[in-house]
């Protein structure tokens, strides 16, 4: 589904990664992980898109074409999603507001008629329930004044609205408690299918233990270091990170 | 003379003038001149009118000329249930020396008095209306001046709009006179969204007494220019003045504020917002004058302005006096860019990147939009507002 090749990409003259290869199949569940500032969310950015970062080499393909002429709005319609590691504060604009105008838009791409307003609130009613969110939620303004716990699970819910293929998770286990991630995971395991692909990006373990990857890379100073299974994640939460350094 | 006497002969003229005003008997007289001449003026109008058997849906007209166009008017006064006021044509100027009389503030001659008797609830919203029917192409200098008197706890609602249907580039020049009584409530929208040759001179003065409320809310979408007076004394004890703006706009701008505390316990705020685009120039002059004898006053200024092109410019010029010991002012004024992150995050979810800047910018405006209390007129904005931001898009 998504292949990365080779790829290079600066910001301002300074290298951040350094040659990445990442291959993600239908159905796979990646994660990868890696010490503070070794360029997961600059991956993530770059595959959705963001225009500060610069590709210098190498090609990014989705499902056989390439995306890296693409802007941020072509790829969602193609199907991916980036889940923010701090989703921005958008005052005024209302959840239900912004959902609507954000699925209906997805929708249009691909050649389908409005979704009904009825059906819409229905689907929308449901997702609430498997996440456990107040209806209130739908009325406030989009993301201003949530709780890190509450940004976090606006984002997978907005995920399980616009069902994309490719879904990028960026930290999203960070400042999530205990009960919180049990049910951010929950939602997240219900909306995986064999049609979709999952790449986690993360620190710790502790979100994998209930998602489980199919495969584990990490990165490190902008290159990929190692990849394995499930069991690189609990090496590397018993170990650290300084045993690669090593490597 | 130093600082400190010149206040004191300031605050002894303010003294004289409310001892005036609680009299009432200079200002009555004055009023009741102005209301019998309206009123005869009125009289004689309404009698031509019926006469041609011309305007059957209108509540109220007030002519200043004679109309040709007339009929179309039922067509342009089809937005909301209303109690309407029409004003159509100001005196026609031919003279080059336009700029002279330009700066004039009482240039017009014809008043418009409305007094609201004591206790009145407007249940209906008051709007008044300017119409141009130019005769011919060059322009008009369309002056009018109205009072308007609150009774005791009277509450009514105000709107004011203008419309241009001539094809020269125009001129309004208007002078709006509001007394307030004790608790009385006040909401008075200007809408200034005219076509793209019309100037605007639009002078307010308030005048409030203790425990009124008042919020005015000012909306600029077009015009060449637009220059907005806008002066509020607070002659009593807790009054609340809120006063909002929002402009939209590609032309030049000017808003100046003041607003002067005299008396304990007395609340203002006012908030202006701006979008500019292409070679907008735009000035806002807030000033707050905080008296001695004002202690305990609550004051907030905002301007917040967003800038879509290089060549905009903004000045924003904050001011504030205080003289009084105890009291809290604020002031504040950002003029800034769309924040890229946030048009990046709405790109992500599948909104096309003009689609996104138009549902941030409507969002920006939202807040001046709330303070709003008629729901109708909130529906009309809104529409209008997008209309604004989508076509300058393009």
């Amino acid at each position: 589904m998504l292949n990365i090749e080779n790829l290079h990409v600066s910001i301002e003259e300074k290298l951040l990664l350094k040659g990445i290869n990442l291959y993600i199949n239908v159905g796979e569940v990646h994660a990868i992980m890696g010490p503070n500032g070794s360029g997961k969310s600059t991956l993530s950015a770059v595959i959705a898109g963001k225009k500060e970062y610069k590709i210098t080499t190498g090609t990014i393909f989705f499902e056989g074409e390439k995306i890296i002429h693409l802007s941020p709005e072509e790829r969602a319609h193609l199907g991916i999603f980036l889940s923010f590691q701090d989703p921005i504060e958008i005052p005024g604009v209302s959840v239900t507001n912004f959902i609507r105008t954000s699925v209906n838009s997805v929708r249009k791409a691909r050649g389908l008629y409005d979704m009904p307003i009825n059906d819409m609130l229905k689907s929308i009613r449901k997702k609430l329930e498997v996440f456990g969110m107040d209806k209130d939620f739908l009325y406030r303004s989009l993301n201003e004044g949530f709780s890190g716990g509450e940004k976090k699970r606006n984002e997978i819910f907005q995920m399980a609205m616009l069902n994309p293929k490719l879904s990028i998770l960026d930290e999203t286990d960070s400042g999530l408690d205990v009960d919180a991630l049990r049910i951010v995971s929950k939602g997240i395991n219900a909306f995986k299918s064999k049609k979709n692909a999952i790449l986690i990006i993360t620190h710790y373990y502790r979100i994998l233990k209930y998602i489980v990857p199919d495969f584990v890379h990490v990165l490190f100073r902008g290159k990929m270091v190692k990849s394995g299974g499930k069991k690189l994640a609990i090496e590397i939460e018993k170990k650290g990170y300084s045993w690669i350094k090593q490597v | 003379m130093d600082k400190a006497s010149l206040m004191e002969l300031k605050i002894s003229i303010v003294y004289l003038f409310t001892v005036k005003t609680q009299l009432h008997a200079p200002l009555n007289r004055y009023m009741y001149n102005i209301r019998s001449k309206t009123i005869d003026l009125f009289e004689t109008k309404k009698q031509e009118v019926k006469n041609k058997k011309y305007v059957i849906d209108i509540n109220y007209t007030l002519f200043t000329s004679s109309i040709k166009r007339i009929r179309k008017l039922h067509v342009l006064l089809e937005d909301f249930d209303s109690l309407r006021f029409v004003f159509i044509d100001g005196i026609y100027y031919y003279n080059r020396s336009i700029y002279k009389a330009y700066y004039e503030r009482f240039f017009s001659k014809e008043i418009a008095y409305l007094h609201f008797t004591e206790g009145l609830f407007g249940e209906r919203p008051i709007e008044i209306l300017y119409f141009l029917f130019g005769k011919c192409t060059k322009s008009i200098l369309f002056n009018n001046r109205i009072i308007i008197f609150l009774g005791q706890g009277s509450c009514i609602r105000i709107i004011e709009r203008y419309k241009n249907l001539s094809l020269g580039s125009d001129y309004f020049s208007s002078v709006t006179e509001v007394y307030m009584n004790s608790d009385s409530y006040l909401d008075y929208s200007k809408i200034k969204n005219d076509r793209p040759t019309t100037y605007f001179l639009d002078h307010t003065y308030i005048l409030q007494e203790d425990r009124s409320y008042c919020n005015i809310n000012t909306f600029s979408f077009c015009g060449v220019s637009i220059i907005n007076f806008l002066s509020i004394l607070q002659l009593g004890k807790e009054i609340h003045s809120h006063i909002n703006g929002l402009s939209i706009l590609q032309y030049h701008i000017l808003h100046n504020t003041l607003i002067e505390h005299v008396f304990p316990n007395g609340k203002s705020r006012d908030v202006y917002k701006g979008i500019f685009d292409k070679r907008a120039k735009t000035t806002f002059n807030g000033k707050i004058v905080v008296l001695k004898s004002a202690k305990k006053t609550n004051a907030i200024q905002n301007s917040t302005n967003i800038l879509r092109c290089d060549e905009a410019m903004v000045k924003a010029n904050p001011k504030l006096e205080i003289f009084a010991e105890d009291g809290k002012c604020t002031h504040g004024c950002i003029v800034g860019q769309l924040n890229t992150k946030e048009i990046f995050y709405l790109r992500c979810r599948g909104i096309s990147k003009s689609e996104a800047i138009t549902k941030l910018l409507v969002a920006f405006s939202k807040d001046i939009l709330e303070c709003l209390s008629f729901k109708e007129l909130k529906n009309l904005l809104t529409k209008e507002i997008n209309n604004y931001v989508d076509h300058k898009r393009n």
